[in-house]
């Protein structure tokens, strides 16, 4: 009788061992789980933030076009992008290139290493208006970004 | 005969998982071909861009949207100016895109091939016309 007391006690030890083991296994695979996906969260949100700027630098103040204060087209000013073109350092759009290719090519932002091995590129059409002709035309916008 | 039933059930249960399985990777596989909400989104801001943008393109004395304005008015002329314009915003998109002029007596002028795709907002002009851009998802 005391043979088989031992045994069931023995077995039900071995049984919470067993137990506390996958529940432990479960929290780790758990835990690695929602790291990866907040991590792909992460990442997805960069990238989402790359692509806008083609919409956020043409709307920058600093760049946009304007007359007598009024800014009724949606145009980069290419004396302003010029002129942003040499005091980019101030700012910050992380390890990123962005160009404006057009009659004349302007970086705008350039904190690309030269080393660098992954670039993503995206581009678009924008507007741009010379104010030394008063025309507007057509340039490409483009974004480049080390990930 | 209780091992027989069990032996059904078992091969019932696996018919079952199979079918499920199965199910699941016919799912799998037709989601892949979608188009991501942040794609989407992404191909309607260059849409919009190529349209805003198009709108006040210097062209001689006029511009895009006013010459847009003279071919509903009538002036046969205004068409190749405004395709040249066109085609050269296309060359800045790797995308199948479509411009579509729409006058308000109800003719249009398409320029491009991408028949359904993310539609850029309607930019309106004097006299009612308008005109939108359209980008095919690659």
């Amino acid at each position: 009788m005391d043979r088989k007391g031992q045994t069931g006690i023995n077995e039900t030890i071995l049984v919470m061992f067993v137990f506390f083991v996958i529940l432990m296994l479960g929290m780790v695979l758990f835990f690695q789980f929602s790291m990866s996906s907040s991590r792909k969260e992460i990442e997805e949100y960069q990238e989402f933030k790359f692509k806008q700027l083609i919409s956020v630098v043409p709307s920058m103040n600093e760049l946009k076009y304007s007359k007598l204060g009024i800014d009724d087209e949606w145009c980069i000013d290419l004396l302003k992008a010029r002129a942003f073109s040499s005091i980019s350092d101030s700012y910050n759009f992380g390890r990123k290139k962005i160009s404006i290719y057009s009659s004349e090519d302007i970086v705008l932002y350039d904190k690309i290493s030269s080393r660098a091995t992954s670039i993503r590129v995206v581009n678009s059409p924008v507007c741009i208006y010379d104010p030394r002709t008063e025309l507007f035309s057509l340039a490409e916008l483009e974004v480049k970004w080390e990930n | 005969m209780g091992k027989l039933g069990q032996v059904e059930t078992m091969g019932l249960v696996i018919i079952v998982i199979l079918i499920v399985l199965l199910g699941v990777f016919f799912l799998a596989f037709n989601l892949r071909g979608e188009v991501s909400s942040e794609d989407r989104v992404f191909l309607g801001i260059k849409a919009g861009n190529l349209a805003n943008s198009l709108k006040s393109v210097s062209i001689g004395t006029s511009s895009f949207g006013g010459r847009v304005v003279d071919w509903c008015n009538g002036d046969g002329s205004a068409e190749s100016d405004l395709e040249e314009i066109v085609l050269s915003g296309f060359e800045m998109i790797d995308e199948k895109v479509s411009v579509i002029f729409e006058c308000y007596d109800g003719r249009s002028l398409v320029f491009g091939d991408c028949s359904t795709g993310i539609v850029s907002e309607d930019i309106s002009l004097s006299s009612g016309h308008s005109f939108f851009v359209r980008i095919c998802p690659k």
